[in-house]
């Protein structure tokens, strides 16, 4: 028994396993909860234990068909930290109506994440996360497929990305026998820069995300949109650290800081403007992702922190914002912003949660993306002004988003609040989702100060 | 590749794929895409082991099982304009994959014959993906262009999990899609 073996194989099988049982919901659900949650506690307590005594195997390799797939205890809080995301989003999902497939491949989706930056070479993780992506495409919908262009022009944008990103590595790769000439280099980075950015949806390649968002559940999509992006960064990070040709290319990290602050605002221009609420979501996602991308354009000013330091916001946001939609988009019966009238009155938790998601992914005080916020904007206005203001007018149009939003819903149209007689799951889950969004932005320095030495050491020479 | 076998193969894949975009019947579409396998096996089989390029054709025949399984019903409509457009599209990318992809040797250590003849799959494919607003036109065209980087691949990359990761999604594709298409179908109707 190795490590890969626990964290990527077995769980999916498990996974595929239960489909067999799914018509018993109960037992579906749970077992796959219960294995998630395991998987994600036991691999974030065993990364702290290591350094004292615990070791549950020594083997951390899993030869594949002449290749390796490579879980180490490095990697493990981060493995840990995509079971629980897992976990939370199934727990989510049974509240709201799902394709019955969702927990299994919410499962393998998550499995195959974790087998992306475990394979080695790392270049096949584009193959896996395509494949991870084909899997969980029938499960996005509940239901619905009059509309089906925006999956297939996700899984077109899919397909060349990985195309460029496999050749851009392979040429890359090449560097680490003979040094790589300047044209070659300037070639594999635009097939890189392209590859990734059609796979995160940069602009102008990104119009699948929008399209995407409207004809499929809020929460399995958000739930895609969280790991998608993860994983994309992750890659960009390896191709970062081991390339140091790609580290010392002059106009690689200003793209990022630009293409990243272009992300931002075009996130937060699509969401003041958005009448629909999937679009919405998609719009601030575009933002969160955005975000990302920036924190890795200044990885010369700030090593990996900038990154480390909006992953927790981006999940802690993405969730609440899905699970906010999920709540409200079923109150209101429409897929419209004017359809919201008088949802905090009917439903005032899923309300509440929506916006501290919108309140999480600016960075908004007592938030998770506070302290996020405040490290960004500190380290773009020493750098670059113009990205620092970029990112401020884009958080202040999303703001404003928010406070429509919330007028929207707050209008009255003759409802009264109601007040739950009793305590439920539901309500129990949403106080989680609060809390995540919340605590880290209360006790920034016990989470954050983790999460940079973890991800520092997954990258040690960024 | 001797000069001659690579005018035929060529030949045979041109007239696949005009069939595969001129046909209105998705059976006839099914075996000229079945056809261009064979091809891409022929080209395959140069630079990998006999068994690794075996698995692909089997995994493209099994492909073309799968989405003859689910969409069999589905009606395509011929419209001439969109004849035209097609024609000229297979023209236009041909003129252009010859111009151009050998030059691309600069950059990926691999014979131009086959960087020519992935080109210009991937370019097709792409085109038709991006420009048809049939679905099963659209799925079609995203083997194509998936076949297209394969051969384009194959002779920088021949390991088995390559192989076994391509096939894999191939067969994936084919089952989601086709699924997709025929729940679509349902639904409009």
């Amino acid at each position: 028994m190795n490590l890969p073996m626990i964290w990527i194989i077995i769980p999916a099988l498990l996974a595929a396993g239960s489909l067999l049982v799914r018509e018993r919901k109960f037992l579906y659900v749970t077992a796959l909860s219960i294995l998630c949650l395991v998987l994600g506690t036991v691999a974030i307590i065993l990364s702290f234990q290591r350094s004292i005594t615990t070791v549950l195997t020594t083997q951390e390799t899993f030869l594949i068909l002449g290749r390796s797939l490579t879980v180490n205890y490095q990697n493990l809080p981060l493995v840990g930290s995509i079971y629980l995301l897992a976990f939370f989003w199934i727990i989510s999902l049974n509240f709201y109506k799902s394709n019955d497939y969702f927990p299994a491949f919410c499962v393998i989706y998550a499995a195959l994440n974790i087998a992306s930056f475990s394979i080695d070479p790392f270049l096949y993780s584009a193959l896996i996360i395509f494949l991870a992506n084909a899997l969980y495409l029938p499960v996005l919908s509940t239901g619905s497929f009059s509309k089906i262009s925006g999956r297939l022009r996700f899984l077109l944008y899919q397909l060349i990305s990985i195309f460029l990103i496999l050749l851009a590595g392979w040429i890359l790769a090449g560097g680490e026998i003979a040094p790589v000439e300047s044209d070659q280099l300037f070639f594999s980075t635009l097939l890189l820069g392209f590859g990734i950015s059609i796979w995160l949806g940069i602009f102008p390649f990104h119009t699948w995300i929008p399209l995407l968002s409207d004809e499929v559940a809020f929460l399995p999509f958000g739930y895609m949109l969280t790991l998608l992006p993860l994983s994309g960064i992750l890659l960009l990070l390896k191709f970062l650290n081991n390339f140091a040709w790609l580290r010392d290319y002059n106009a690689f990290f200003p793209a990022l800081q630009y293409l990243g602050a272009v992300m931002v605002i075009l996130g937060g221009l699509g969401a003041f403007f958005q009448k629909s609420l999937p679009r919405l979501l998609a719009f601030l996602i575009m933002a969160g992702i955005g975000l990302l991308l920036t924190g890795m354009g200044f990885i010369p000013l700030a090593s990996t922190d900038l990154v480390a330091a909006w992953v927790l916001p981006f999940f802690a946001g993405n969730w609440a914002l899905s699970f906010g939609f999920s709540g409200v988009g079923k109150s209101a019966g429409t897929q419209t912003i004017e359809g919201l009238k008088g949802v905090f009155y009917s439903h005032p938790l899923s309300s509440i949660v929506l916006l501290v998601g919108l309140l999480t992914l600016i960075g908004f005080p007592l938030t998770a993306g506070y302290a996020s916020n405040l490290f960004i904007l500190s380290i773009t206005w020493s750098a670059n002004r113009l990205i620092a203001l970029t990112i401020l007018i884009s958080q202040i149009l999303i703001l404003a988003t928010g406070i429509r939003l919330l007028l929207r819903m707050a209008i009255r149209d003759g409802k009264k609040i109601t007040i739950p007689e009793k305590v439920n799951l539901n309500q129990v889950l949403i106080l989680v989702v609060l809390l995540c969004n919340l605590i880290p932005g209360i006790f920034p320095s016990i989470i954050y100060n983790q999460l940079f030495a973890i991800i520092g050491k997954i990258f040690p020479l960024l | 590749m001797i000069e001659i076998a690579f005018v035929i193969l060529i030949a045979v894949i041109v007239l696949s794929i005009a069939s595969i975009f001129l046909s209105e019947s998705t059976r006839t579409a099914l075996i000229f895409l079945g056809i261009l396998y064979l091809c891409e096996f022929f080209l395959l089989a140069q630079v990998w082991s006999l068994g690794l390029a075996a698995v692909n054709l089997i995994t493209g025949l099994l492909t073309v099982v799968i989405i003859n399984a689910f969409c069999s019903s589905v009606h395509l409509k011929l419209v001439a304009p969109r004849i035209a457009l097609d024609i000229l599209m297979i023209v236009f990318v041909g003129i252009i994959t010859f111009a151009f992809a050998p030059q691309l040797t600069t950059y990926l250590i691999e014979s131009s014959q086959f960087l020519i003849i992935g080109v210009f799959l991937f370019a097709i494919g792409l085109l038709q993906a991006g420009t048809s607003r049939n679905t099963f036109r659209g799925l079609i065209s995203l083997l194509i262009l998936f076949s297209g980087f394969q051969i384009i691949y194959a002779p920088l990359e021949g390991s088995a999990l390559v192989t076994a990761l391509m096939s894999t999604i191939q067969v994936v594709l084919a089952f989601v899609v086709s699924r997709l298409i025929i729940r679509n179908q349902e639904d409009l109707l």
